[in-house]
């Protein structure tokens, strides 16, 4: 879904994961800066970091619910959310 | 020779104090497991329809189930019940920690209090004896007071204690029953009950193994849970259950400022991700559970929050926060802290000082109905003082005691429209309008709103998770409302029936086919999922006839106003519940459960439970309903 997408240099979002969605993360835990490829896609990030769409209920862009489609641009907070049940 | 029971329950006659012991057969464990069956057995056969929560004729059960104790994850729990201060029907909390597994190696499988005590006691089991004791002593005492005086005066720190707190000696309509100083039953308002009878406290000590028919079997379960708990539980573990807030208010489900709003902007302040980072000294656990999802929180001046009441879970942070409008997590973990050492339900407490809070903001509570104190969404020290008055019914306190209806009722001048709750039961921290479904269940529930024994819309909108097992295949949306998600929520209101009939905890995540190893292992009984489907179904057919001959109708199972009203804003911005989709979604409910279309449990079905009897307890009004239907 990334692939083609050129990097601008430097240009990176910080991700937020939530849930049980750290285990997806490779080791970094539920908070690290992620490099965005330009026009990539909120889709694309999870895709790249390793994290199965099954797994992710939500994702919001700086607090702001958006759909998988969203573009974030650099600096931007991803959040990303699994299935939540009871608590 | 018998598994995973004694085939020993304590009757326990307050006025008279004496102590009897009775001998149910196998068959008796078999049909209602313990936990919430038993306690729905006994308080619809044994208390008459007329009896009030505080009377001597009112019961207080104390009940672990045929799983509790035996040494595997969520095995440490117990429940609580009788008819409740704040609905008037069947009332019922569950809590966990130590206290339920300790009980259980005592050798008691249910504890039945009944009348009233002369003077405040208490009863001390150890190694399948039993003992009331005075409790002069121990009255007005906080729970970690409570808890020290026992151990000195038995020489014993290993003890586990569950006691009623302050708040319960006072009557408080929304006190809960204290484990081990850090676990709740809160719901129901059963401390009360337990204060009512002058029953301070139940100790347990025990030192006898739960029978268990295959232990090979329940070590192989027991191990695999140890050994894979961090594959679905790891950030549960990290942050407790305020591991998913800041997910519920980013979809707009945090209930905030008395549910006028579905978002919190001080949700970043409050959530488990940030009680992890800031006040988290370590994390507690219960009984045989690899997964400490439990908090241990303490923090400087100003409110120096003591540790060992642990610190506060999800439903704390949203009811005495966000509900509240108040950000300062050292305040709300103060506020868990004192709930905890006076015995006090932090929804029933929370949702209350929001429902005066709102009432003061509008202006139908001013300061001099408030003792001077400004009542104000976001005051965090008038949430503090607040609690303190309530547990002890000071001043405009014990108006608060009374909970949010009785108190809303009182007051008048419009209040009942903001006093948030089912049959008089608050709202806990789930949002209708984010979890449709839910609502419905709100509606059912028959202990008024819960979550516990409800279906939560948001874990089946990507995946049907273990619901696969019962047939489910495709996921629902979280606002759907028809026949395919009522056949959701039932199916989740029957297992969860049975989990408080095992009285397990439903956050270690058996899996559904691992839940009928447990019950084969421990109980050795020939078991399958069907029949652990027909435990739930059984106490909710037990539950609803209770309730009905209490004077509940179909028109009770409804939702308080502010859930049909849209939020106005927030990413739920326009939504309310559907009126006409839920009443549906009622309706469809009672026929699935093989109820009229009034919600009356048919001869038929009470029959095909295997619990005939029952029908010679539905009122004659609604038992002629039945036969017209």
């Amino acid at each position: 879904m990334s692939s083609g997408s050129s990097k601008a240099p430097g240009a990176r979002v910080r991700i937020r994961l939530f849930g049980e969605l750290a285990r997806f993360s490779g080791g970094r835990g539920y908070e690290f800066d992620w490099p965005l490829s330009e026009g990539q896609t909120t889709a694309g990030l999870l895709s790249e970091i390793g994290i199965p769409d099954s797994e992710v209920w939500m994702v919001a862009i700086n607090g702001t619910r958006v759909e998988t489609g969203a573009r974030p641009r650099p600096g931007d907070e991803v959040m990303v959310f699994s299935p939540v049940g009871g608590g | 020779m018998s598994y995973g029971f004694w085939g020993k329950i304590l009757r326990v006659d307050l006025s008279r104090g004496t102590i009897a012991s009775e001998s149910p057969p196998e068959e008796f464990y078999r049909t209602y497991y313990g936990g919430r069956g038993l306690i729905a057995y006994y308080l619809l056969t044994e208390v008459g329809p007329d009896v009030d929560a505080f009377s001597p004729d009112n019961k207080l059960i104390v009940a672990p189930g045929v799983l509790t104790g035996a040494p595997f994850a969520g095995a440490g729990r117990n429940s609580y019940g009788g008819i409740s201060p704040l609905t008037g029907g069947y009332g019922e909390g569950e809590g966990g920690g130590f206290f339920g597994a300790e009980l259980k190696r005592a050798g008691v499988d249910a504890i039945v209090f009944e009348g009233i005590s002369p003077v405040p006691v208490y009863l001390y089991v150890r190694d399948g004896e039993a003992e009331l004791r005075d409790a002069s002593h121990l009255w007005g005492k906080t729970t970690g007071e409570v808890e020290d005086l026992l151990q000195e005066e038995l020489g014993d720190k290993r003890i586990r204690v569950g006691q009623c707190g302050i708040a319960g000696e006072n009557l408080v309509r929304i006190s809960a029953v204290c484990n081990d100083l850090s676990h709740y039953a809160g719901r129901a308002g059963l401390g009360a009950v337990m204060g009512s009878k002058k029953l301070k406290a139940v100790v347990a000590r025990g030192t006898m193994q739960v029978p268990v028919a295959d232990q090979d079997e329940l070590r192989g379960l027991a191990r695999w849970m140890v050994e894979h708990w961090p594959e679905g539980h790891q950030g549960m573990h990290d942050n407790g259950t305020a591991n998913g807030l800041m997910s519920l208010h980013t979809s707009g489900g945090l209930p905030t400022r008395n549910f006028q709003q579905g978002h919190f902007e001080g949700a970043e302040k409050i959530s488990g991700q940030t009680m992890t980072s800031t006040i988290l000294i370590d994390r507690d656990s219960c009984f045989a559970c690899p997964i400490r999802c439990k908090r241990v929180v303490k923090t400087g001046p100003p409110h120096n929050v003591n540790p060992r009441y642990g610190g506060p879970e999800y439903e704390t942070l949203g009811s005495l926060g966000s509900c509240c409008g108040i950000d300062d997590l050292e305040a709300i973990a103060k506020g868990n802290e004192l709930c905890n050492a006076y015995g006090l339900d932090t929804i029933g407490t929370g949702v209350s000082i929001a429902f005066a809070m709102e009432c003061f903001e509008r202006g139908i509570l001013t300061t001099e109905d408030t003792d001077g104190i400004d009542l104000r969404f976001g005051n965090a020290a008038a949430m503090v003082q607040m609690i303190e008055k309530i547990a002890r019914r000071d001043g405009f306190g014990d108006l608060l005691a009374e909970g949010s209806y009785r108190a809303a009722n009182k007051i008048g001048k419009g209040a009942e429209r903001y006093a948030i709750h089912v049959k008089g039961q608050e709202v806990p921290m789930h949002e209708p309008r984010l979890k449709h479904a839910l609502g419905v269940g709100y509606g059912l529930s028959p202990t008024g709103a819960d979550h516990c024994h409800n279906i939560h819309d948001t874990a089946y909108e990507k995946g049907v998770g273990s619901a696969a097992g019962w047939g489910v295949l495709e996921p629902l949306p979280k606002d759907y409302l028809g026949p395919e998600k009522v056949r959701l929520l039932r199916y989740n209101t029957l297992i969860k029936g049975a989990f408080n009939c095992m009285v397990i905890c439903q956050f270690v995540g058996w899996e559904l086919r691992q839940l009928t190893g447990l019950v084969h292992a421990v109980t050795g009984w020939n078991h399958s999922h069907y029949e652990l489907m027909k435990v739930g179904e059984r106490v909710l057919n037990l539950t609803r006839i209770l309730n009905l001959r209490r004077g509940f109708r179909a028109g009770d199972d409804r939702l308080t106003e502010r859930f049909y009203e849209p939020f106005k804003d927030g990413p739920l911005a326009g939504v309310g519940v559907d009126r006409e989709a839920w009443a549906k979604a009622k309706t469809t409910y009672y026929r699935m459960m093989g109820w009229t279309d009034e919600g009356v449990p048919t001869p038929e079905k009470l029959h095909e439970l295997g619990i005939g009897w029952a029908v010679d307890y539905l009122p004659g009004d609604v038992l002629k309903e039945t036969a017209g239907s």
